[in-house]
C-alpha cells in the first residue's frame, strides 16, 4: 500500500476491531490473507516467536484464572500482525508527511520530526549497542545483570551528547516552530479498495454477528 | 606468529568485504576512505564477525586486543581507575601512561574525546596481546597526542599491530601497507617498496615522491630526510 | 568583518579581536576553546561577558550554515532530501523555493544522484556532504565548519574544501586538525588555553609554529 495515510487508516480500524471482539480478529486476519504481502513482511523468525511466546504465555495466565485466553491469543496475535505489516510498509519521510498533512506546518510539523528524528536515532543507538557489547566481550564481561547499567549509563550518556549537538544544529538551521512541507501521496486503485474493505470489514465486526445476520436477512 | 586470510568473505546488507593476505609480526597500517570497511575488517580479524565465506587463521595468536574508533563505547566503571582495571591493569601503570595520574577517580566522561581516547589506547597497549588491532587510533587527538601515540606504537617490539587509519599528517613507523576500497583488502607489501604504489598516501609523502625522494618509512620525518638526501 | 571585544565565555579570554578575511581557519591543541568559540560566533552560545559582531551585527541575526564534527551522526531527518531542505522548511519558505534550493546546492557538493535515497544507505563521506549541502542551503553568510574534516578520508575532505571555497557566504570559520588545510586558508587563528595565541595569514601564524607538530607538513617537503 503506497498512501501512508490510508495504511495509518486501515491500521487503526483493523487493530480496533481485531482488539475489540474475536469476530473482528477473524476479519482482520482475512484482510490481511488478502491484502498484504503476508509472510513476506514479517520480522525476523526470532523477534516474531519471542513476541508471540509472549502473548501466549499471558493467554494461558488468563485461560488458567478462568479468562477468554484463546479469544485473547487469537486477537492479539492479529494485532501483532497488521503492527509488523504496518511497520514494515512505512517509508522514511512518511511520518513527517501524514502529520503535517493532518495537523498542519505548526504542530503537525512538530510530530512528524520528533518520529523521523526518533526514527533516526534508534539506527544510531542500535550501532552504539552493538559497539558497547563488543567492547564488553573484549574485556570478558558477559552479558548479564551486572553488566546492564554500564551499558546503560554509557548509552545514555552518549545520546545525551549526541541530542546536545541536535540541538544545536536546530538551532543553526533556524529553526523555531514547525515548518513548510508540500506532502505528495500516491494513491493507487487497488489502495482504495483495500481500504474500503477493511473499513467495512472494521464496522461490521463492531456490529454483533446476530445483527449482522439481520442485515443480511 | 602470524594472521591468515583465506578468500574472506563478508556480507552485510548490500555491503560485501573481501580480502586475502597474510598478517606478519610488525605494524601494518590499513588506510582507505571512511565507510571502505576498515572497522569491519578489524572486528573480522578480531574474531567478533564470522565470515560467511573463507576463513581467518590465526596461527601461534594467543591473546587479541581491539582499539573501537569511539573510545566511550569502552567505558564500564564509574572511574578512570576503575576503568584500567577493568581491562585487567594496574591502574597506576595505565594512568601514567596515559598521563592522567592526577584524575584517578574522576568519572571517565568527564574527560575530553581526546583525553579519553589517550586512556584507552595506553590500556590497550599494556595489555600487550599477540595481535593489536587498532582502528582510527589517531581521530579526535591534535598533533602532539597522535605523535605521543605513535611513539608508544613503535615500542612495541613484539607481536601483530594493525593500525585502522585515515590520518595524514602524524603517522607511525610502520612494516607493511594495505588499502581498502569499496570493501575489497589489496595488499601494497612492505615498506618502503610499498610506498610508491600506495594510493592513499599522505600529502606529505607524496608531494616528496614527485620530487624524485623514495623515503625509506611513511612518516613526514623520513620524507624529508629522503628530500635532503637528495637535494645533498 | 568578525569583531570580538571583551569576550569571557567558559574558559574564553579574547580581550579584542578583528578579522577581516574570507576564509578563517581555527586551529590549537585539544581543549583550547576552539568549539566554544565557534558556538559563541553561531550565536549557539551567549557570551558571559563580551560581544561578538559578524558583518556588524550579533550572530543570532546573522545566518548561518554549521557543519560539526560527527555529522554523520547528528542527521535529524531519514531521508537526504529533507535533510538539505531542513533549514528553508524550518524558515517556513514556499515549498517550491525550497525546492530550487535544495536541487541547486545538491548539484554544487556533487551529491544530485543521493536526494532520492535514505540517509541510512550512505556510506560516512556521502552523510558528512550531505551535512554540508543542508549547512549551504539556507544562503549561510556565515559558514562554520567544526572540525568536520577529523573524520573525512582525502577525497572528501577535498571536496568539502572545494565546495567551502566557492560558497556565496562572506566568512568562513573552519576549525581544522587538519595543518595542511589551515595552510590554505586566508587568516589562521592559534588557540591555546581560551585566548587567541597567534592570528594572522597562514605565513605569519606558522612561522611563529615552526619548531611545534602544528607547521603545515605539505611546508616541510616543499620549502
Amino acid at each position: 500500500m503506497q498512501d501512508p495515510r490510508l495504511r495509518l487508516l486501515v491500521t487503526v480500524v483493523l487493530s480496533l476491531a481485531a482488539f475489540a471482539s474475536t469476530a473482528g480478529a477473524v476479519a482482520a486476519l482475512v484482510w490481511w490473507l488478502l491484502a498484504t504481502p503476508r509472510t513476506k513482511v514479517l520480522p525476523r523468525p526470532g523477534v516474531l516467536l519471542s513476541l508471540i511466546a509472549m502473548i501466549a504465555a499471558t493467554a494461558l495466565v488468563s485461560a488458567w484464572g478462568g479468562g477468554p485466553g484463546l479469544s485473547y491469543f487469537v486477537r492479539m496475535t492479529v494485532v501483532l500482525l497488521l503492527a509488523a505489516w504496518a511497520y514494515a510498509e512505512t517509508e522514511e519521510g512518511e511520518m513527517l508527511a501524514v502529520a503535517v498533512w493532518a495537523l498542519g506546518n505548526r504542530i503537525g510539523f512538530e510530530i512528524g520530526l520528533i518520529a523521523e528524528m526518533g526514527i533516526g536515532g534508534l539506527a544510531v543507538i542500535r550501532q552504539d549497542i552493538e559497539h558497547v557489547r563488543i567492547a564488553m566481550a573484549l574485556k570478558g564481561i558477559r552479558p548479564g545483570i551486572r553488566s546492564i547499567v554500564p551499558l546503560a549509563v554509557t548509552l545514555i550518556v552518549t545520546e545525551i551528547r549526541r541530542s546536545e549537538e541536535i540541538a544545536r544544529l536546530l538551532a543553526v538551521r533556524g529553526y523555531t516552530l514547525g515548518g513548510r512541507i508540500s506532502p505528495r501521496f500516491r494513491t493507487g486503485s487497488k489502495d482504495v479498495l483495500a481500504s474500503l474493505s477493511a473499513v467495512i470489514l472494521g464496522f461490521l465486526s463492531c456490529l454483533s454477528l446476530r445483527d449482522v445476520f439481520i442485515l443480511l436477512g | 606468529m602470524r594472521v591468515e586470510l583465506a578468500d574472506l568473505v563478508f556480507s552485510q546488507d548490500s555491503f560485501t568485504l573481501r580480502g586475502s593476505g597474510t598478517f606478519d609480526e610488525g605494524v601494518h597500517l590499513v588506510s582507505g576512505p571512511v565507510g571502505s570497511g576498515k572497522s569491519t575488517l578489524a572486528l573480522l580479524l578480531a574474531g567478533l564477525l564470522r565470515p560467511e565465506r573463507g576463513a581467518v587463521r590465526r596461527h601461534g595468536v594467543l591473546t587479541t586486543q581491539l582499539l573501537l574508533q569511539f573510545p566511550e563505547h569502552h567505558i564500564t566503571s564509574p572511574t578512570i581507575a576503575g576503568e584500567a582495571a577493568s581491562w585487567g591493569l594496574v591502574p597506576e601503570d595505565a594512568l601514567a601512561l596515559a598521563e592522567l595520574s592526577a584524575r584517578a577517580d574522576d568519572d571517565p566522561f568527564h574527560l575530553s574525546r581526546g583525553e579519553l581516547k589517550r586512556l584507552t589506547l595506553a590500556c590497550a597497549l599494556l595489555r600487550d596481546p599477540d595481535l593489536l588491532l587498532l582502528d582510527e587510533p589517531f581521530s579526535s587527538l591534535d598533533c602532539t597526542a597522535k605523535r605521543r601515540a605513535c611513539r608508544m606504537l613503535e615500542k612495541r617490539d613484539a607481536g601483530i599491530t594493525v593500525v585502522f587509519s585515515h590520518e595524514r599528517a602524524v603517522l607511525p613507523r610502520v612494516d607493511a601497507i594495505w588499502e581498502m576500497e569499496e570493501g575489497v583488502l589489496a595488499a601494497r607489501g612492505s615498506v618502503p617498496d610499498a610506498i610508491p604504489s600506495w594510493q592513499h598516501a599522505p600529502p606529505y609523502l607524496r608531494c616528496a615522491l614527485e620530487q624524485g625522494a623514495r623515503p625509506m618509512n611513511i612518516r613526514l620525518s623520513d620524507a624529508r630526510e629522503a628530500l635532503c638526501r637528495i637535494r645533498g | 568583518m568578525i569583531r570580538i571585544t571583551g569576550l569571557r565565555h567558559r574558559l574564553l579570554d579574547i580581550p579584542g579581536l578583528a578579522v577581516d578575511a574570507r576564509h578563517i581557519a581555527v586551529i590549537g591543541p585539544n581543549g583550547s576553546g576552539k568549539t566554544t568559540l565557534l558556538s559563541v560566533c553561531s550565536g549557539i552560545e551567549e557570551p558571559e561577558a563580551g560581544s561578538v559582531l559578524l558583518l556588524d551585527r550579533p550572530p543570532s541575526a546573522v545566518k548561518i550554515g554549521w557543519v560539526g564534527e560527527f555529522p554523520d551522526r547528528t542527521l535529524l531527518f531519514s531521508r537526504v532530501y529533507d535533510e538539505i531542505a531542513s533549514t528553508p522548511r524550518f524558515r517556513h519558505r514556499p515549498c517550491p523555493e525550497t525546492d530550487r534550493a535544495v536541487r541547486a546546492v545538491a548539484e554544487v557538493v556533487g551529491i544530485r544522484h543521493l536526494l532520492g535515497k535514505k540517509v541510512a544507505a550512505l556510506s560516512g563521506g556521502e552523510k558528512a556532504l550531505v551535512a554540508l549541502a543542508a549547512a549551504c542551503a539556507g544562503d549561510p553568510e556565515v559558514l562554520v565548519l567544526d572540525e568536520a574534516d577529523s573524520h573525512l578520508d582525502g577525497v572528501t575532505a577535498e571536496r568539502v574544501q572545494r565546495v567551502v571555497r566557492e560558497s556565496a557566504a562572506a566568512h568562513v570559520l573552519w576549525c581544522t586538525q587538519s595543518m595542511d588545510v589551515a595552510a590554505t586558508a586566508d587568516c589562521v587563528l592559534f588557540m591555546e588555553n581560551g585566548r587567541v595565541r597567534h592570528h594572522g595569514t597562514p605565513e605569519e601564524v606558522f612561522s611563529a609554529l615552526e619548531e611545534t607538530c602544528f607547521y603545515p607538513t605539505l611546508w616541510r617537503v616543499s620549502r
